[in-house]
Protein backbone atom coordinates (compact mmCIF):
# COMPACT_ATOMS: atom_id res chain seq x y z
CA UNK A 1 0.00 0.00 0.00
CA UNK A 2 2.02 3.43 -1.07
CA UNK A 3 2.18 6.14 1.83
CA UNK A 4 -1.13 8.67 1.67
CA UNK A 5 0.01 12.18 1.45
CA UNK A 6 -0.48 14.09 4.72
CA UNK A 7 -1.90 17.25 4.87
CA UNK A 8 -4.74 19.12 5.80
CA UNK A 9 -8.28 17.40 4.66
CA UNK A 10 -9.63 17.83 1.65
CA UNK A 11 -12.86 17.58 2.60
CA UNK A 12 -14.32 17.27 5.87
CA UNK A 13 -18.31 16.94 7.77
CA UNK A 14 -19.21 19.12 10.91
CA UNK A 15 -22.52 17.57 12.34
CA UNK A 16 -24.14 17.22 8.97
CA UNK A 17 -27.82 16.08 9.00
CA UNK A 18 -29.66 15.97 5.74
CA UNK A 19 -33.14 14.49 5.03
CA UNK A 20 -35.29 13.76 1.86
CA UNK A 21 -38.63 15.01 2.82
CA UNK A 22 -39.62 13.18 6.13
CA UNK A 23 -36.36 10.67 5.53
CA UNK A 24 -33.37 11.54 7.68
CA UNK A 25 -30.34 10.44 5.74
CA UNK A 26 -27.50 11.70 7.90
CA UNK A 27 -27.96 12.50 11.38
CA UNK A 28 -25.25 14.70 12.89
CA UNK A 29 -22.42 12.92 10.63
CA UNK A 30 -18.55 14.21 11.45
CA UNK A 31 -15.82 13.02 9.16
CA UNK A 32 -12.32 14.71 7.78
CA UNK A 33 -11.33 13.06 4.29
CA UNK A 34 -7.31 12.97 3.77
CA UNK A 35 -5.73 13.82 1.08
CA UNK A 36 -4.94 10.38 -1.30
CA UNK A 37 -7.79 8.25 -2.23
CA UNK A 38 -10.30 7.50 -0.24
CA UNK A 39 -13.23 4.74 -0.35
CA UNK A 40 -16.82 5.07 0.76
CA UNK A 41 -18.07 1.67 1.64
CA UNK A 42 -21.29 0.18 2.98
CA UNK A 43 -24.53 -0.80 2.11
CA UNK A 44 -27.12 0.11 -0.07
CA UNK A 45 -29.00 3.33 1.80
CA UNK A 46 -26.37 3.63 4.37
CA UNK A 47 -25.98 7.68 2.70
CA UNK A 48 -22.59 6.90 0.70
CA UNK A 49 -24.36 8.65 -2.44
CA UNK A 50 -26.02 11.56 -0.53
CA UNK A 51 -21.98 12.15 1.67
CA UNK A 52 -20.70 12.09 -2.27
CA UNK A 53 -23.98 14.70 -3.39
CA UNK A 54 -23.07 17.17 -0.48
CA UNK A 55 -19.30 16.74 -1.02
CA UNK A 56 -19.97 17.61 -4.95
CA UNK A 57 -22.25 20.54 -3.56
CA UNK A 58 -25.23 19.48 -6.13
CA UNK A 59 -27.27 19.70 -2.19
CA UNK A 60 -26.87 21.04 0.84
CA UNK A 61 -27.05 20.06 4.13
CA UNK A 62 -29.94 20.10 6.28
CA UNK A 63 -27.50 21.96 9.29
CA UNK A 64 -24.11 21.36 10.14
CA UNK A 65 -21.23 22.62 7.52
CA UNK A 66 -19.59 20.91 4.45
CA UNK A 67 -15.87 22.08 3.84
CA UNK A 68 -14.30 21.15 0.30
CA UNK A 69 -11.00 22.29 -0.53
CA UNK A 70 -11.08 24.42 2.33
CA UNK A 71 -14.04 25.83 1.27
CA UNK A 72 -17.75 26.09 3.33
CA UNK A 73 -20.10 24.72 0.72
CA UNK A 74 -22.92 27.21 2.33
CA UNK A 75 -21.02 30.13 0.78
CA UNK A 76 -22.94 31.99 -2.11
CA UNK A 77 -20.59 31.47 -4.97
CA UNK A 78 -19.93 28.10 -5.47
CA UNK A 79 -18.08 28.34 -9.05
CA UNK A 80 -14.69 28.64 -7.64
CA UNK A 81 -14.82 25.24 -5.68
CA UNK A 82 -16.90 23.97 -8.13
CA UNK A 83 -14.33 24.37 -11.06
CA UNK A 84 -12.21 22.55 -8.66
CA UNK A 85 -14.44 19.09 -8.30
CA UNK A 86 -14.90 16.44 -10.66
CA UNK A 87 -17.99 14.32 -9.98
CA UNK A 88 -19.13 11.48 -11.50
CA UNK A 89 -23.14 10.77 -10.37
CA UNK A 90 -23.93 7.20 -9.62
CA UNK A 91 -27.49 7.92 -11.96
CA UNK A 92 -26.50 9.95 -14.59
CA UNK A 93 -28.51 10.97 -17.65
CA UNK A 94 -26.56 12.31 -20.65
CA UNK A 95 -27.23 13.41 -23.92
CA UNK A 96 -27.81 10.28 -26.50
CA UNK A 97 -26.71 10.08 -30.05
CA UNK A 98 -23.33 11.92 -29.26
CA UNK A 99 -20.15 10.28 -30.18
CA UNK A 100 -18.11 10.07 -27.06
CA UNK A 101 -15.60 12.58 -28.80
CA UNK A 102 -18.59 14.76 -29.06
CA UNK A 103 -19.42 14.30 -25.87
CA UNK A 104 -16.14 15.15 -24.56
CA UNK A 105 -16.37 18.13 -26.30
CA UNK A 106 -19.64 19.53 -24.67
CA UNK A 107 -18.51 18.22 -21.34
CA UNK A 108 -15.47 20.95 -22.55
CA UNK A 109 -17.29 23.90 -23.46
CA UNK A 110 -19.53 23.24 -20.04
CA UNK A 111 -16.27 22.84 -17.79
CA UNK A 112 -14.91 26.42 -20.03
CA UNK A 113 -11.68 24.25 -20.80
CA UNK A 114 -9.60 23.58 -24.20
CA UNK A 115 -11.64 21.79 -26.88
CA UNK A 116 -8.55 20.84 -28.31
CA UNK A 117 -8.65 17.11 -29.62
CA UNK A 118 -4.84 16.84 -27.75
CA UNK A 119 -6.39 17.49 -24.28
CA UNK A 120 -9.54 14.79 -25.10
CA UNK A 121 -6.92 12.06 -26.79
CA UNK A 122 -5.18 12.40 -23.51
CA UNK A 123 -7.80 11.88 -21.07
CA UNK A 124 -8.47 9.13 -23.52
CA UNK A 125 -5.76 7.29 -24.26
CA UNK A 126 -5.52 4.66 -21.64
CA UNK A 127 -8.78 3.18 -21.74
CA UNK A 128 -8.63 0.40 -23.11
CA UNK A 129 -11.37 -0.80 -25.87
CA UNK A 130 -12.32 -4.00 -27.52
CA UNK A 131 -12.56 -2.42 -31.08
CA UNK A 132 -10.46 -0.54 -33.63
CA UNK A 133 -11.26 3.14 -34.49
CA UNK A 134 -10.42 4.51 -30.88
CA UNK A 135 -13.05 4.87 -28.04
CA UNK A 136 -13.82 8.59 -29.17
CA UNK A 137 -15.38 7.00 -32.50
CA UNK A 138 -17.96 5.40 -29.77
CA UNK A 139 -21.10 6.30 -29.28
CA UNK A 140 -22.08 7.25 -25.63
CA UNK A 141 -24.57 4.59 -24.05
CA UNK A 142 -26.00 5.65 -20.83
CA UNK A 143 -25.67 2.53 -19.12
CA UNK A 144 -21.61 2.55 -20.03
CA UNK A 145 -19.51 4.56 -17.56
CA UNK B 1 -18.84 9.26 -18.57
CA UNK B 2 -15.75 8.85 -15.93
CA UNK B 3 -13.09 10.88 -18.41
CA UNK B 4 -15.60 13.79 -18.72
CA UNK B 5 -14.98 14.07 -14.84
CA UNK B 6 -11.06 14.29 -15.83
CA UNK B 7 -11.28 17.24 -18.41
CA UNK B 8 -10.47 20.21 -16.46
CA UNK B 9 -7.77 18.59 -14.29
CA UNK B 10 -9.72 18.68 -10.99
CA UNK B 11 -8.14 19.06 -7.80
CA UNK B 12 -10.96 16.66 -5.99
CA UNK B 13 -12.47 13.90 -7.94
CA UNK B 14 -15.93 12.33 -6.56
CA UNK B 15 -16.46 9.37 -8.13
CA UNK B 16 -19.94 7.68 -7.58
CA UNK B 17 -19.91 3.68 -7.84
CA UNK B 18 -17.05 4.44 -11.29
CA UNK B 19 -16.39 0.62 -11.72
CA UNK B 20 -19.55 -0.87 -11.57
CA UNK B 21 -20.58 -1.93 -14.85
CA UNK B 22 -16.87 -2.14 -16.14
CA UNK B 23 -14.83 -5.27 -17.15
CA UNK B 24 -12.12 -6.23 -15.32
CA UNK B 25 -9.70 -4.51 -17.93
CA UNK B 26 -11.40 -1.29 -18.01
CA UNK B 27 -11.28 -1.70 -13.85
CA UNK B 28 -7.35 -1.97 -13.98
CA UNK B 29 -7.46 1.04 -15.81
CA UNK B 30 -9.72 2.89 -14.04
CA UNK B 31 -8.04 2.39 -11.07
CA UNK B 32 -4.65 3.07 -12.65
CA UNK B 33 -5.90 6.64 -13.81
CA UNK B 34 -6.48 7.44 -10.61
CA UNK B 35 -4.09 6.21 -8.92
CA UNK B 36 -1.53 8.07 -11.60
CA UNK B 37 -3.46 11.18 -10.50
CA UNK B 38 -1.74 11.53 -6.72
CA UNK B 39 -0.78 13.49 -5.10
CA UNK B 40 -2.15 16.53 -7.02
CA UNK B 41 -5.85 15.19 -7.56
CA UNK B 42 -7.23 13.27 -4.33
CA UNK B 43 -10.62 11.17 -4.68
CA UNK B 44 -13.08 10.07 -2.91
CA UNK B 45 -15.25 6.75 -4.49
CA UNK B 46 -18.09 5.13 -3.17
CA UNK B 47 -17.97 1.66 -4.07
CA UNK B 48 -19.26 -1.81 -3.56
CA UNK B 49 -16.34 -3.18 -5.23
CA UNK B 50 -13.45 -4.68 -2.41
CA UNK B 51 -10.72 -5.39 -5.07
CA UNK B 52 -10.94 -1.49 -5.65
CA UNK B 53 -10.69 -0.66 -1.85
CA UNK B 54 -7.56 -3.28 -1.38
CA UNK B 55 -5.67 -2.12 -4.74
CA UNK B 56 -6.70 1.15 -4.63
CA UNK B 57 -7.64 3.37 -1.63
CA UNK B 58 -5.30 4.83 1.19
CA UNK B 59 -8.51 5.61 3.65
CA UNK B 60 -11.74 3.40 4.17
CA UNK B 61 -14.62 4.56 5.64
CA UNK B 62 -17.68 2.52 6.42
CA UNK B 63 -20.76 3.99 6.74
CA UNK B 64 -24.16 2.47 8.11
CA UNK B 65 -27.50 4.17 8.62
CA UNK B 66 -25.88 7.67 8.04
CA UNK B 67 -23.02 6.93 10.12
CA UNK B 68 -19.44 5.82 10.40
CA UNK B 69 -18.53 2.72 11.20
CA UNK B 70 -15.12 2.78 10.48
CA UNK B 71 -12.29 4.74 9.79
CA UNK B 72 -8.89 3.41 8.85
CA UNK B 73 -6.58 1.75 6.23
CA UNK B 74 -7.75 -1.05 4.01
CA UNK B 75 -5.32 -3.36 6.16
CA UNK B 76 -6.97 -2.15 8.89
CA UNK B 77 -10.33 -3.48 7.59
CA UNK B 78 -8.96 -6.58 6.26
CA UNK B 79 -7.48 -7.73 9.61
CA UNK B 80 -10.36 -6.23 11.31
CA UNK B 81 -11.73 -9.41 13.08
CA UNK B 82 -14.51 -8.34 15.37
CA UNK B 83 -12.50 -5.61 18.02
CA UNK B 84 -14.28 -3.99 20.70
CA UNK B 85 -15.92 -0.84 21.59
CA UNK B 86 -13.21 0.05 24.23
CA UNK B 87 -10.18 1.53 22.89
CA UNK B 88 -8.52 1.03 26.61
CA UNK B 89 -6.30 -2.15 26.36
CA UNK B 90 -5.97 -2.63 30.27
CA UNK B 91 -9.77 -2.69 30.53
CA UNK B 92 -9.76 -5.71 27.91
CA UNK B 93 -7.21 -7.40 29.97
CA UNK B 94 -8.53 -7.34 33.22
CA UNK B 95 -11.76 -8.76 31.98
CA UNK B 96 -9.94 -11.21 30.65
CA UNK B 97 -7.95 -11.97 33.68
CA UNK B 98 -11.52 -11.71 35.64
CA UNK B 99 -13.04 -13.81 33.54
CA UNK B 100 -10.76 -16.61 34.36
CA UNK B 101 -10.67 -16.37 37.78
CA UNK B 102 -14.07 -16.32 38.35
CA UNK B 103 -14.63 -19.77 36.32
CA UNK B 104 -11.73 -21.21 38.30
CA UNK B 105 -12.52 -20.09 41.39
CA UNK B 106 -15.88 -21.45 40.42
CA UNK B 107 -14.70 -24.53 39.44
CA UNK B 108 -13.05 -24.69 42.30
CA UNK B 109 -15.65 -24.10 44.80
CA UNK B 110 -17.91 -26.54 43.10
CA UNK B 111 -15.21 -29.52 44.42
CA UNK B 112 -15.77 -28.06 48.06
CA UNK B 113 -18.47 -28.49 50.48
CA UNK B 114 -18.36 -24.38 50.59
CA UNK B 115 -22.34 -24.39 51.15
CA UNK B 116 -24.47 -21.35 50.39
CA UNK B 117 -21.18 -19.11 48.63
CA UNK B 118 -21.50 -21.52 45.38
CA UNK B 119 -24.33 -19.90 43.48
CA UNK B 120 -23.45 -16.79 44.14
CA UNK B 121 -20.11 -17.31 42.82
CA UNK B 122 -21.12 -19.45 39.71
CA UNK B 123 -23.37 -16.96 38.89
CA UNK B 124 -20.45 -14.01 38.60
CA UNK B 125 -18.33 -16.27 37.01
CA UNK B 126 -20.90 -16.87 33.83
CA UNK B 127 -21.87 -12.92 34.57
CA UNK B 128 -18.25 -12.46 34.28
CA UNK B 129 -18.16 -14.66 30.92
CA UNK B 130 -20.73 -13.19 29.22
CA UNK B 131 -19.60 -9.56 29.79
CA UNK B 132 -16.16 -9.99 29.99
CA UNK B 133 -15.13 -11.77 26.97
CA UNK B 134 -17.77 -9.32 24.91
CA UNK B 135 -15.54 -6.95 26.31
CA UNK B 136 -12.48 -8.14 25.44
CA UNK B 137 -13.91 -8.67 21.61
CA UNK B 138 -13.88 -11.25 18.73
CA UNK B 139 -16.36 -13.62 17.20
CA UNK B 140 -19.87 -14.35 19.02
CA UNK B 141 -19.92 -17.47 20.23
CA UNK B 142 -23.64 -17.35 21.77
CA UNK B 143 -26.31 -15.05 21.68
CA UNK B 144 -28.63 -14.85 24.26
CA UNK B 145 -31.41 -12.04 24.27
CA UNK B 146 -29.50 -10.04 22.37
CA UNK B 147 -26.40 -10.39 24.87
CA UNK B 148 -23.45 -12.05 22.96
CA UNK B 149 -20.77 -14.11 24.46
CA UNK B 150 -17.62 -13.04 21.63
CA UNK B 151 -13.99 -14.45 21.65
CA UNK B 152 -10.86 -13.58 19.95
CA UNK B 153 -8.95 -15.20 17.40
CA UNK B 154 -11.25 -18.31 17.18
CA UNK B 155 -10.60 -20.28 13.80
CA UNK B 156 -11.44 -23.91 14.55
CA UNK B 157 -14.72 -24.58 14.79
CA UNK B 158 -14.25 -27.62 17.26
CA UNK B 159 -12.83 -25.88 19.70
CA UNK B 160 -15.80 -23.08 19.24
CA UNK B 161 -18.17 -26.24 19.71
CA UNK B 162 -15.88 -27.62 22.73
CA UNK B 163 -16.00 -23.62 24.24
CA UNK B 164 -19.70 -23.91 23.80
CA UNK B 165 -20.31 -26.78 25.25
CA UNK B 166 -18.45 -25.99 28.07
CA UNK B 167 -20.40 -22.74 28.34
CA UNK B 168 -23.43 -25.08 28.59
CA UNK B 169 -22.50 -27.17 30.93
CA UNK B 170 -21.30 -24.15 33.73
CA UNK B 171 -25.11 -22.85 32.92
CA UNK B 172 -27.02 -25.79 33.45
CA UNK B 173 -24.19 -26.21 36.71
CA UNK B 174 -24.99 -22.91 38.23
CA UNK B 175 -28.85 -23.18 37.03
CA UNK B 176 -28.74 -26.63 38.71
CA UNK B 177 -27.44 -25.18 41.99
CA UNK B 178 -29.54 -22.18 42.19
CA UNK B 179 -32.60 -23.55 41.92
CA UNK B 180 -32.77 -27.30 43.03
CA UNK B 181 -32.66 -29.30 46.17
CA UNK B 182 -30.02 -30.48 48.24
CA UNK B 183 -29.90 -33.94 47.22
CA UNK B 184 -28.86 -32.84 43.66
CA UNK B 185 -26.23 -30.52 44.52
CA UNK B 186 -23.26 -32.80 44.85
CA UNK B 187 -23.98 -33.58 40.83
CA UNK B 188 -24.24 -30.27 40.19
CA UNK B 189 -21.41 -29.24 41.64
CA UNK B 190 -19.48 -31.66 39.72
CA UNK B 191 -21.12 -30.55 36.51
CA UNK B 192 -19.93 -27.01 37.38
CA UNK B 193 -16.88 -27.38 38.33
CA UNK B 194 -16.51 -29.91 34.71
CA UNK B 195 -17.65 -26.84 33.00
CA UNK B 196 -15.66 -23.58 34.46
CA UNK B 197 -12.18 -25.98 34.11
CA UNK B 198 -12.86 -26.78 30.53
CA UNK B 199 -14.50 -23.08 30.09
CA UNK B 200 -10.66 -21.78 31.53
CA UNK B 201 -8.34 -24.13 29.97
CA UNK B 202 -9.89 -24.06 26.71
CA UNK B 203 -9.84 -19.97 26.69
CA UNK B 204 -6.96 -20.28 27.29
CA UNK B 205 -5.90 -22.48 24.18
CA UNK B 206 -7.59 -20.46 21.88
CA UNK B 207 -6.67 -16.93 23.06
CA UNK B 208 -2.87 -17.71 23.63
CA UNK B 209 -2.19 -18.84 20.33
CA UNK B 210 -3.18 -15.92 18.52
CA UNK B 211 -1.60 -14.00 20.79
CA UNK B 212 2.33 -15.47 19.89
CA UNK B 213 1.78 -17.03 16.24
CA UNK B 214 1.86 -13.54 15.18
CA UNK B 215 -2.02 -14.15 13.05
CA UNK B 216 -3.29 -11.63 11.19
CA UNK B 217 -6.34 -12.25 13.41
CA UNK B 218 -5.63 -9.33 16.11
CA UNK B 219 -5.11 -9.71 19.94
CA UNK B 220 -7.32 -6.84 20.90
CA UNK B 221 -5.10 -6.81 24.41
CA UNK B 222 -2.29 -6.45 22.64
CA UNK B 223 -0.90 -2.87 23.14
CA UNK B 224 1.85 -3.39 20.10
CA UNK B 225 -0.72 -4.14 17.61
CA UNK B 226 -2.01 -1.48 15.63
CA UNK B 227 -5.50 -1.73 16.45
CA UNK B 228 -9.10 0.08 14.80
CA UNK B 229 -11.43 0.34 17.92
CA UNK B 230 -15.10 0.13 17.02
CA UNK B 231 -18.04 -0.68 18.77
CA UNK B 232 -19.08 -4.55 19.41
CA UNK B 233 -21.96 -4.37 17.46
CA UNK B 234 -20.61 -2.24 14.28
CA UNK B 235 -17.11 -4.86 14.52
CA UNK B 236 -19.84 -7.55 13.66
CA UNK B 237 -21.16 -5.73 10.67
CA UNK B 238 -17.69 -4.88 9.62
CA UNK B 239 -16.77 -8.23 9.87
CA UNK B 240 -18.61 -9.11 6.44
CA UNK B 241 -15.94 -7.18 4.78
CA UNK B 242 -12.96 -8.63 6.02
CA UNK B 243 -12.66 -12.14 5.21
CA UNK B 244 -13.60 -10.56 1.14
CA UNK B 245 -10.46 -8.09 1.75
CA UNK B 246 -8.43 -10.90 3.24
CA UNK B 247 -9.57 -13.36 0.41
CA UNK B 248 -8.44 -10.76 -2.67
CA UNK B 249 -5.22 -10.46 -1.40
CA UNK B 250 -5.15 -14.42 -1.66
CA UNK B 251 -5.23 -14.28 -5.49
CA UNK B 252 -1.54 -12.17 -6.04
CA UNK B 253 0.32 -15.46 -5.40
CA UNK B 254 -2.16 -17.80 -6.69
CA UNK B 255 -1.50 -16.30 -10.07
CA UNK B 256 2.45 -16.49 -9.38
CA UNK B 257 2.66 -12.26 -8.84
CA UNK B 258 3.89 -11.89 -4.88
CA UNK B 259 4.33 -8.16 -4.71
CA UNK B 260 1.19 -6.47 -4.71
CA UNK B 261 2.88 -3.86 -6.72
CA UNK B 262 3.24 -6.38 -9.97
CA UNK B 263 -0.25 -7.79 -8.86
CA UNK B 264 -1.59 -3.79 -9.53
CA UNK B 265 -0.02 -3.50 -12.56
CA UNK B 266 -0.49 -6.55 -14.47
CA UNK B 267 -3.17 -8.51 -13.37
CA UNK B 268 -6.91 -7.58 -12.66
CA UNK B 269 -9.20 -8.92 -10.58
CA UNK B 270 -12.86 -8.62 -10.07
CA UNK B 271 -15.33 -10.43 -7.96
CA UNK B 272 -18.58 -11.92 -9.08
CA UNK B 273 -22.14 -11.81 -7.96
CA UNK B 274 -21.31 -11.91 -3.95
CA UNK B 275 -23.08 -13.24 -1.84
CA UNK B 276 -23.61 -13.75 2.42
CA UNK B 277 -23.89 -16.73 3.62
CA UNK B 278 -24.88 -17.52 7.19
CA UNK B 279 -22.16 -19.42 9.41
CA UNK B 280 -24.73 -21.02 11.99
CA UNK B 281 -21.94 -22.71 14.23
CA UNK B 282 -20.35 -18.56 14.20
CA UNK B 283 -23.35 -16.94 14.06
CA UNK B 284 -21.91 -14.55 11.98
CA UNK B 285 -22.13 -13.60 8.34
CA UNK B 286 -19.58 -13.99 5.89
CA UNK B 287 -19.23 -12.51 2.43
CA UNK B 288 -17.89 -14.93 -0.10
CA UNK B 289 -17.73 -14.78 -4.20
CA UNK B 290 -19.09 -17.10 -6.17
CA UNK B 291 -15.76 -16.65 -9.05
CA UNK B 292 -13.26 -14.22 -9.73
CA UNK B 293 -11.88 -13.14 -12.85
CA UNK B 294 -8.41 -12.67 -14.29
CA UNK B 295 -7.23 -10.71 -16.38
CA UNK B 296 -3.47 -10.42 -17.90
CA UNK B 297 -2.81 -7.53 -20.11
CA UNK B 298 0.03 -9.40 -21.91
CA UNK B 299 -2.16 -11.78 -23.53
CA UNK B 300 -5.19 -9.44 -23.47
CA UNK B 301 -7.24 -12.10 -22.29
CA UNK B 302 -9.13 -12.36 -19.38
CA UNK B 303 -11.09 -15.26 -17.64
CA UNK B 304 -13.17 -16.99 -14.63
CA UNK B 305 -12.38 -19.08 -12.11
CA UNK B 306 -13.23 -20.24 -8.60
CA UNK B 307 -11.38 -18.47 -5.77
CA UNK B 308 -8.84 -21.35 -4.36
CA UNK B 309 -10.12 -23.38 -6.64
CA UNK B 310 -6.57 -25.01 -8.57
CA UNK B 311 -8.73 -27.05 -11.27
CA UNK B 312 -10.61 -24.10 -12.15
CA UNK B 313 -7.38 -21.90 -12.49
CA UNK B 314 -5.45 -24.27 -14.78
CA UNK B 315 -8.92 -25.00 -16.66
CA UNK B 316 -8.76 -21.53 -17.61
CA UNK B 317 -5.19 -20.91 -18.27
CA UNK B 318 -5.22 -23.47 -20.10
CA UNK B 319 -8.53 -22.74 -22.95
CA UNK B 320 -7.79 -19.38 -22.60
CA UNK B 321 -4.20 -18.96 -22.86
CA UNK B 322 -3.98 -22.13 -25.02
CA UNK B 323 -1.17 -23.35 -22.77
CA UNK B 324 -0.50 -27.26 -23.21
CA UNK B 325 -1.37 -29.85 -20.88
CA UNK B 326 2.41 -30.87 -20.12
CA UNK B 327 2.76 -27.21 -18.41
CA UNK B 328 0.18 -27.60 -16.52
CA UNK B 329 1.14 -30.32 -14.96
CA UNK B 330 -1.65 -32.71 -16.39
CA UNK B 331 0.28 -35.78 -16.79
CA UNK B 332 0.91 -35.85 -13.34
CA UNK B 333 -3.01 -36.03 -12.39
CA UNK B 334 -4.88 -33.38 -10.97
CA UNK B 335 -3.12 -29.75 -11.79
CA UNK B 336 -2.12 -27.74 -8.55
CA UNK B 337 -1.74 -23.95 -7.85
CA UNK B 338 1.83 -24.30 -7.89
CA UNK B 339 1.69 -25.59 -11.40
CA UNK B 340 -0.50 -22.48 -12.55
CA UNK B 341 1.62 -20.40 -11.27
CA UNK B 342 4.70 -21.54 -12.63
CA UNK B 343 2.88 -21.74 -16.15
CA UNK B 344 1.62 -18.21 -15.81
CA UNK B 345 5.50 -17.52 -14.81
CA UNK B 346 6.84 -19.00 -18.15
CA UNK B 347 4.73 -16.68 -19.92
CA UNK B 348 6.14 -14.02 -21.93
CA UNK B 349 4.91 -10.55 -22.53
CA UNK B 350 5.62 -8.94 -25.82
CA UNK B 351 5.73 -5.00 -26.08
Amino acid sequence: MQKSPGGPPVASFESVSFAYGSRKVLDSLTLAMPPGITALLGPNGAGKTTVLRLLATVRRPDSGSVVVLGSSTAEHDLDSVRSALGYLPQDAQWPGRLTVAQFMQLMCWLRKVDQTPTRIDRTLSDWPTSGDGGLASYPVVNTER
Amino acid sequence: MIAQTLLHEPSLLILDEPTAGLDPRQRVAVRETLKGMRPATSTIISTHMLEDVADLADHVLVLDGGSIVFAGSPDDLANLRGLPGDPNPLPCCVALAAILAAALVGGLLGTTNARGLEPVVAVVAILALIYGVRLAGGRTLIDIGGVSVVLIGVRHRSVVTLWQMAFYLSLIGTLSLALTSSWTRSKARMVLAIGATALVGLSLVVAVPVRFEGSPNQWVCDPATPRVCVSAEDANRLAEYAPAVRRIAKVAPLVGLETHAEYRQTVGITSGPGSFSLDPALSMHQLTFDFVQFSVPCSGQWGTAQLDDADMVADWLRAELSLPMSVLGQERGRPSVEDARAALDRLECSP
